[in-house]
């Protein structure tokens, strides 16, 4: 017996927090992933990209201040709009056309004249002002690149190991250790306990996507030259929300339910890898054989991407950020993104729910 | 089914649940009065299908239900606030300590962090487990996973415990420690205690009520006392000498006498003045009584006797 044993004092605390006492679950539960040496290389790993994207955005808001990055920033907005065109409409437009009939943002270059390699602020007498009616011109355009940039190529691969680190544990673990009875016996429904574990991977996911990307909305809104800036850029934040439901929502839904369909945890994770590994595999296989038989191929409409969850993820945030040409494009995508969460959402209720029906 | 006009915390009225073609419960009709309450019955009996009403987590084919005066069919949620449940299943959550895990069911009570962590602390204290309680669940031995269990349950002070096979896996000195434990819970912290287990002597030791459930029906509601209680008086006999001649004897004299399972001789006493004539019989055989004591039902024999029981008689309350 312990020193300080009282025997058993009865406890008449008020429980103020049972509406969210599930939030205990994503506590516990990131708490226990955090103990994972990986999972915390990958997370540091993963602010490397913000630190890249927030100094992008601090020197194209400082640019007109700098004559000497006045070629460059020239150069790389155009290069960054061309690369957002829609690869089918070059393909089906002359050279020459391209250059009269491309997207708004071409057209604005060429409708300017800019001479983007031979530039010389020189010649210009008001080169900065100059300059800087660039920047705010393009600015909403350069940002959804960059934003959409951050979340497509380097957090969207880093969220298939992050997702595929934590997940798959959450529920088989409960599984193999028979912990259902511990939840449900308290005042938490099946529900409650799939957000919970759900938010588990969100905080990670969060902190990793949406809390950088508006840091860096924040940050490059102090740095440009006035708070008018917002006015030209307020659907940015929505933009950064929207682009992190499509990338937290299906792939988290989908990673718990391979979770819950198994007692050991690496089956599930090997299932996660290895969805992503073979569709990415598959598409770009079908894409190069496209490419050879046709000599053009669109990745953003192609059939094959809808093979590839990276590639559907891809076009949809593409869709997100205001870059798809012909938004309707991005329907079939959002619907398998659609399917997959509601077959996911129902396989993990039945899932969860079985131990306590029997 | 009721003991007597004691107040009630559980409160049955017709209660079936069937999955697919499988009986599990049938017409349960049963009121469980404050105090502690065995829950006896075979594998299968449905015991656990009942708890997980009880906690309304599964809910019944027909019937209905109270438990603390909520209804089992629409308050369930409420109804697991306040009520402390220790599963048999070796549940726990691998990765964490004990005191985490004691905290980490105080705050899916909706608890406070800091005041669920006092509390953990305050039960595992109760519970007697000391530095222990730091190490990770995954290296505990069933014993501690017992405690530990039992802590989870008590952490939010439910009004009513169940608990299923508290003392399973325990060594003989803790079990009586644990038992002792659900003793206090009832008799000083005012705690209602529903006890599902195999064990017998542990409901003969420390429950006041006892109802027996076979194959999904209640065979026997009662308190102990009574559930002890002999259907006719008779009285136990151990003697020393020659048991068969001391038998033919008293069959002679015309005085039944069996055989219990515990090899003790059973004497029907209807009147109830037959102990002089057991001495004089004794005397004139030529054996020694060693004992003579008031006859009591075991509650192995109020078990045997349910089970063998069937469908058709039911109440013996």
């Amino acid at each position: 017996m312990t020193m300080h044993d009282l025997g058993y004092r009865s406890w008449d605390a008020e429980a103020p927090h049972q509406r969210f006492s599930w939030l205990a679950i994503s506590r516990y539960g990131a708490r226990l992933a955090w103990k994972s040496q990986w999972l915390k290389r990958i997370i540091y790993l993963a602010f490397m990209p913000f630190f890249g994207l927030l100094a992008s955005v601090f020197v194209y808001e400082q640019v007109s201040n700098w004559p000497q990055l006045y070629p460059a920033l020239f150069a790389i907005v155009e290069t960054l709009e061309e690369s957002q065109q829609d690869p089918i409409e070059e393909s089906q437009q002359g050279s020459i056309e391209q250059s009269q009939q491309g997207p708004r943002s071409r057209q604005v270059l060429v409708e300017e004249d800019i001479p983007t390699v031979r530039f010389d602020p020189s010649n210009i007498p008001d080169a900065e002002e100059y300059v800087q009616d660039y920047v705010d011109e393009h600015r909403s355009t350069i940002w959804r690149i960059g934003f959409y940039t951050f979340f497509r190529r380097s957090q969207g691969i880093l969220m298939v190991l992050l997702v595929g680190m934590i997940a798959p544990g959450l529920i088989s673990r409960d599984m193999q250790s028979r912990a259902f009875l511990l939840y449900f016996s308290r005042p938490i429904t099946p529900f409650q306990y799939l957000l919970g574990k759900a938010t588990t991977v969100w905080i990670f996911l969060l902190a990793v996507t949406t809390l950088p990307a508006l840091v860096v909305y924040l940050v490059g809104v102090l740095f440009s030259p006035g708070l008018g800036v917002i006015l030209n850029t307020w659907d940015i934040p929505l933009r950064i929300l929207l682009a992190t439901a499509v990338l937290t929502i299906p792939t988290t839904m989908l990673a718990l339910c391979l979770s819950s369909l198994v007692n050991e945890s690496r089956y599930a994770r090997f299932a996660w890898f290895a969805i992503w590994i073979v569709g990415f595999l598959s598409a770009s296989i079908l894409f190069t054989a496209d490419l050879q038989a046709s000599g053009n191929y669109d990745i953003w409409t192609s059939r094959w991407a809808s093979l590839s969850p990276y590639h559907v993820l891809g076009i949809v945030e593409r869709w997100a950020f205001g870059l798809m040409e012909r938004p309707a494009d991005v329907i079939p995508y959002l619907a398998i993104l659609g399917v997959v969460t509601v077959v996911c959402f129902g396989t993990l209720m039945r899932r969860i729910t079985a131990p306590i029906r029997v | 089914m009721s003991v007597n006009a004691a107040p009630t915390i559980i409160q049955l009225h017709g209660l079936t649940k069937h999955f697919g073609n499988v009986m599990a419960l049938q017409d349960v009709s049963l009121d469980v009065p404050l105090g502690i309450t065995g829950l006896l019955g075979p594998n299968g009996a449905g015991k656990s299908t009942l708890i997980k009403i009880l906690l309304g987590l599964v809910r019944p084919s027909s019937g209905s239900g109270m438990v603390e005066g909520r209804d089992v069919l629409r308050e369930g949620k409420a109804i697991r606030a306040s009520v402390g449940f220790m599963p048999e299943d070796d549940c726990y959550i691998p990765g964490i300590s004990g005191v985490e895990m004691v905290h980490f069911a105080a705050c899916l009570n909706g608890y406070a962090s800091l005041e669920g962590l006092r509390r953990a602390h305050e039960v595992l204290d109760f519970c007697g487990t000391e530095e222990e309680r730091y190490r990770e669940v995954d290296t505990y031995s069933t014993g501690m996973r017992q405690k530990l269990k039992f802590a989870q349950a008590l952490v939010h002070d439910p009004s009513l415990l169940i608990l299923d096979e508290p003392t399973s896996g325990l060594d003989p000195d803790e079990r009586q420690i644990m038992l002792g434990r659900i003793q206090v819970l009832s008799r000083k912290a005012g705690m209602s205690v529903l006890i599902c287990t195999h064990i017998l002597p542990d409901v003969q030791q420390i429950c006041d009520y006892a109802v027996v459930l076979v194959d999904g029906q209640v065979r026997r509601v009662d308190s102990i006392e009574n559930l002890n209680r002999p259907t006719s008086p008779s009285l136990h006999l151990r003697i020393v000498g020659d048991e068969q001649k001391y038998c033919q004897v008293l069959r002679e004299a015309g005085i039944g006498v069996a055989t219990d399972s515990s090899g003790r001789l059973v004497v029907s006493d209807p009147d109830g003045d037959l102990a002089g004539q057991l001495w004089s019989l004794a005397h004139h055989s030529g054996v020694g009584i060693r004992s003579l004591t008031p006859a009591r039902t075991s509650l192995d024999d109020v078990f045997i006797q349910a089970m063998q029981q069937g469908g058709a008689g039911d109440d013996n309350a």
